[in-house]
C-alpha cells in the first residue's frame, strides 16, 4: 500500500511526464477506466496550462501557429510544471525554453518575441501607482538632487533585442488581419515596457536612455548619473522621463560612503 | 562637483518646465475610486481555475501526446530572412 506523500508524488509524475505508475492507485468508475479517468484529468491539466500560454504568448502562437504553440506548449508544461498557486506567475521560463527549443532553431527573434510578451504581461499585471510629484522634486535643493534615485513605474521592463521584436509584436497583434511582410535586420533595439494608467506602452527608446534606465533601476542617484554623462544629455533625458511619466517614485539616499 | 549640483538643479527645474502641460494624453488614466483587477481583461486566465468554470472545453485528447508538427505553420512565414541557414 503505498503512502500518501507517494501517491502524490506519483499522482503529480503522472500529470507532468510518461510516468503512469499512479494509475494502478486509482479505481475505476463503472464506465470509466482508472487509465481513461485519470487521462481526462491530466488533459484538463494540461488544456488549463496551454490556454494560460497562449494568454500570455499571443504572438509566439500567431507566429507559430495554433498546432504548432499546443503542441510545444505540451513540451514546456513537462519540462516546467507549475510552482506558484497564482497562475499569474506561469510561464515566466518560456522565452529560454525557446531558446533550448530545437524545433524553432530557424525563428531566432522568437525568444526575445517572447521575452517581450512576458514584460508586457508584467506591466499588464503590475500594481497601479502614480507619476512623480514635480513640485515636490523642484523644491530640492542642489545637495538633495545630487543624492535623489528613481524607481521607474512598477512592472517596467528594459528589453534588447538584435531583431525588430516591436515591429514583430504589432505586426501580429489580432486588428492585425493582414501581418505587413517584416525582412529581418539585426540591428540593436532598445524597448522601455510600461503601464501607463490601464495601457500597456512599448517605448522604442534610444540606446543612451536605455542604458541611463538601466542606470537608474540599478539604483544610481541624479548625482552620479550626472558625473557619467554629458550635461545635455541627462538634460535631454529628465524631459522625456518627466514628460512620459517614466518614474513613479523618487528618494534622496545619504549614503556617507557614496562619493563619486 | 559644485557645477553638476548647480547643472541639476537647473536640469530639473527646465525639465519640469518643458513637461508641464505636455503629459502624455494617456497618462495613468485610472478614473477615481477604480481599482485595476488583477488580470480583468484576460478573462481566459482566472475563468479555468473555478469551480463554477468548466473546463471540459479546453480539455485535450490525450491520446496523441506525441503527435508532433516539425514545421511552424503561422505567420512567421511574413518574417523575411527570419530564418536561419
Amino acid at each position: 500500500m503505498p503512502t500518501l506523500p507517494e501517491i502524490q508524488k506519483n499522482f503529480f509524475a503522472g500529470l507532468f511526464s510518461r510516468d503512469r505508475r499512479i494509475v494502478s492507485a486509482l479505481l475505476p468508475s463503472k464506465t470509466l477506466t482508472a487509465q481513461a479517468r485519470f487521462d481526462i484529468y491530466r488533459g484538463s491539466v494540461s488544456g488549463l496550462f496551454t490556454k494560460v500560454l497562449a494568454e500570455i504568448y499571443p504572438v509566439c502562437k500567431r507566429l507559430l501557429g495554433d498546432r504548432f504553440f499546443d503542441a510545444m506548449a505540451d513540451r514546456y508544461i513537462a519540462v516546467h510544471p507549475s510552482i506558484s498557486a497564482n497562475v499569474i506567475h506561469y510561464g515566466a521560463q518560456l522565452p529560454e525554453f525557446l531558446e533550448g527549443f530545437e524545433p524553432v532553431s530557424e525563428l531566432p527573434y522568437l525568444a526575445d518575441t517572447a521575452r517581450l510578451e512576458w514584460a508586457w504581461h508584467r506591466a499588464f499585471n503590475a500594481r497601479n501607482s502614480m507619476p512623480i510629484n514635480t513640485s515636490e522634486l523642484e523644491s530640492f535643493d542642489e545637495n538633495q538632487l545630487y543624492c535623489t534615485a528613481f524607481k521607474l513605474t512598477p512592472g517596467s521592463s528594459l528589453l534588447h533585442s538584435v531583431y525588430p521584436v516591436d515591429i514583430i509584436w504589432q505586426q501580429n497583434q489580432p486588428e492585425v488581419e493582414q501581418p505587413a511582410s517584416i525582412t529581418l535586420e539585426t540591428q540593436d533595439n532598445y524597448l522601455l515596457v510600461r503601464r501607463s494608467g490601464f495601457e500597456v506602452v512599448i517605448d522604442k527608446i534610444s540606446h543612451k536612455y536605455w542604458s541611463l534606465l538601466d542606470s537608474i533601476s540599478s539604483g544610481l542617484t541624479l548625482g552620479q548619473l550626472s558625473e557619467q554623462h554629458d550635461d545635455m544629455v541627462v538634460q535631454a533625458f529628465l524631459v522625456e522621463a518627466i514628460r512620459h511619466q517614466w518614474f513613479s517614485h523618487f528618494s534622496t539616499i545619504n549614503r556617507s560612503s557614496n562619493h563619486v | 562637483m559644485t557645477d553638476k549640483r548647480t547643472f541639476l538643479k537647473t536640469a530639473v527645474a527646465t525639465a519640469v518646465a518643458l513637461s508641464a502641460g505636455a503629459a502624455a494624453p494617456t497618462a495613468m488614466a485610472i478614473p477615481e475610486g477604480m481599482e485595476k483587477c488583477m488580470g480583468i481583461a484576460k478573462a481566459g486566465m482566472n475563468d479555468c481555475g473555478t469551480s463554477s468554470h468548466s473546463c471540459a472545453g479546453q480539455a485535450k485528447v490525450d491520446g496523441a501526446p506525441e503527435e508532433w508538427v516539425a514545421v511552424p505553420k503561422g505567420t512567421c512565414e511574413k518574417i523575411v530572412g527570419g530564418k536561419t541557414a
